[in-house]
């Protein structure tokens, strides 16, 4: 085997495994009469082949058959599945506008509606406040820090309402007339002298409450979501069943 | 086994006709990862991995020799496997006894029809093809596996590899030169392997 070049072990191998071309086989077995070193090499190699094909053969240890979980089939959805999930996500989409639009939206009026609220407290210090500007744009709230943040109103509200109510409200009658002080000053004795400066910011957090149309979006996604879920855990759960039974 | 119909039907998603096929070719697929990889365990993993990836693809399967595509998921296994196996240890193909006389016949291939003489025989012979197969670089190795021990031809095993036919014959050329010189120092150790096939004058 000595002799034979890589290009003969490359034909020889070929010519055992019945990879020749019709000439190049009769062209190599014309060879092997004249050249011995050729046909040794062509035995060794047989040798070779047949060592390895004798290689012990393994029983596979154990089954490789699939499962229908390994092989990540699921079962067929109910056609309404997409049709809640879609409807989930719009409603919680809605949501997050009304959200982004409560956020925006002081901003943008920044300049007319939240101004009383803001300005109140500023006013709180003096005697009455602003009486033009409060007519035109009170609420209530507005009207509430007016009663509360003046120290000596205060003292003179719980024992006497009426009094403190009058001198206030006389400006704002034309918008509010009577139900308004009533109710500002009824609230007035649960709470402490003390605290007038925290008032007026507890006060104004209830505009980031969620309003009635907010609260059936967010409902309603939840609902959807729900459904949706519900839906393809029982689905889910009889296709585990029918296949179980299969087996 | 009506093998076409299978494959059809399980192209169409019949898991049961699938899994037909796996019990008919498993054999081929585990031992063709076990001589690559030397690693009974990691083996069976490529052969799971392989019948895997086999189902998710079988669209991709367009006829020709189905043998030769199924071994071609279980060699991208194994060179998957392969690329992973510097970072992870691995469990060694002969059971080692506590005097590590791993050449004791083993008893996961004891075939009850064989004499123990020849089941030594067939363990040590096993025990010399492995160790010379592990000399080999992969891709010689993966060709030998394919064309000697599975016994495809060229176009099959050119198909499995996805190497032109020209790279298979030379590769398998060189592969058995390497092999017959590593097997001759075993001559003595199994002169029966040997004289066989001299006898037999294949």
């Amino acid at each position: 085997m000595t002799a034979a070049s890589f290009r003969d072990v490359e034909r020889l191998s070929a010519y055992l495994d019945g990879e020749l071309s019709q000439a190049e086989r009769a062209r190599l077995e014309s060879r092997f009469a004249r050249d011995a070193g050729l046909s040794a090499a062509l035995d060794e190699l047989r040798t070779t082949r047949a060592l390895l094909r004798r290689t012990p053969r393994r029983r596979a240890p154990r089954s490789f058959t699939l499962t229908p979980k390994m092989a990540g089939l699921r079962p067929p959805q109910p056609r309404a599945v997409p049709v809640l999930r879609f409807a989930s996500v719009v409603a919680t989409l809605l949501l997050f506008v009304t959200f982004a639009g409560n956020l925006l939206g002081p901003i943008a009026l920044g300049a007319q509606a939240p101004a009383p609220q803001k300005m109140a407290p500023a006013y709180g210090g003096g005697v009455g406040g602003g009486p033009a500007e409060n007519a035109t744009e009170a609420t209530d709230k507005g009207l509430v820090i007016e009663a509360t943040s003046t120290p000596e109103a205060n003292a003179l509200l719980a024992p006497a309402p009426m009094l403190e109510a009058t001198p206030l409200p006389e400006a704002r009658t034309l918008e509010q007339p009577t139900p308004t002080p009533e109710i500002a000053v009824l609230e007035q004795p649960a709470i402490p002298p003390s605290v007038p400066q925290t008032m007026p910011e507890e006060k104004v957090k209830p505009s980031f409450s969620l309003s009635p149309l907010q609260i059936a979006l967010l409902a309603l996604a939840l609902i959807l979501g729900c459904a949706t879920f519900l839906l393809r855990w029982q689905t889910n759960r009889a296709f585990a069943k029918k296949v179980k039974s299969q087996k | 086994m009506d093998e076409p119909a299978l494959i059809r039907d399980a192209q169409r998603g019949d898991l049961e006709a699938f899994n037909r096929l796996v019990l008919a070719y498993q054999d081929a697929l585990y031992n063709t990862a076990l001589r690559i990889l030397n690693d009974a365990d990691l083996a069976a993993d490529a052969t799971q991995e392989a019948f895997l990836s086999a189902f998710r693809g079988l669209n991709g399967y367009r006829g020709g020799s189905f043998r030769a595509w199924l071994l071609r998921t279980v060699t991208n296994a194994c060179y998957d496997e392969l690329r992973r196996r510097k970072r992870r240890p691995t469990t060694p193909l002969e059971p080692v006894n506590e005097d590590d006389d791993n050449l004791e016949s083993p008893r996961w291939l004891a075939d009850p029809n064989l004499s123990p003489e020849a089941q030594l025989e067939q363990a040590e012979l096993e025990h010399a093809i492995q160790h010379c197969m592990d000399g080999l670089p992969t891709d010689f190795r993966a060709v030998v596996v394919l064309a000697d021990i599975q016994g495809l031809d060229y176009a099959e095993v050119a198909t499995a590899l996805r190497k032109p036919i020209g790279t298979i014959k030379s590769r398998l050329a060189r592969a058995r030169l390497r092999l017959r010189e590593c097997l001759q120092a075993f001559r003595e150790l199994l002169p029966a392997a040997f004289r066989l096939e001299k006898e037999r004058g294949i």
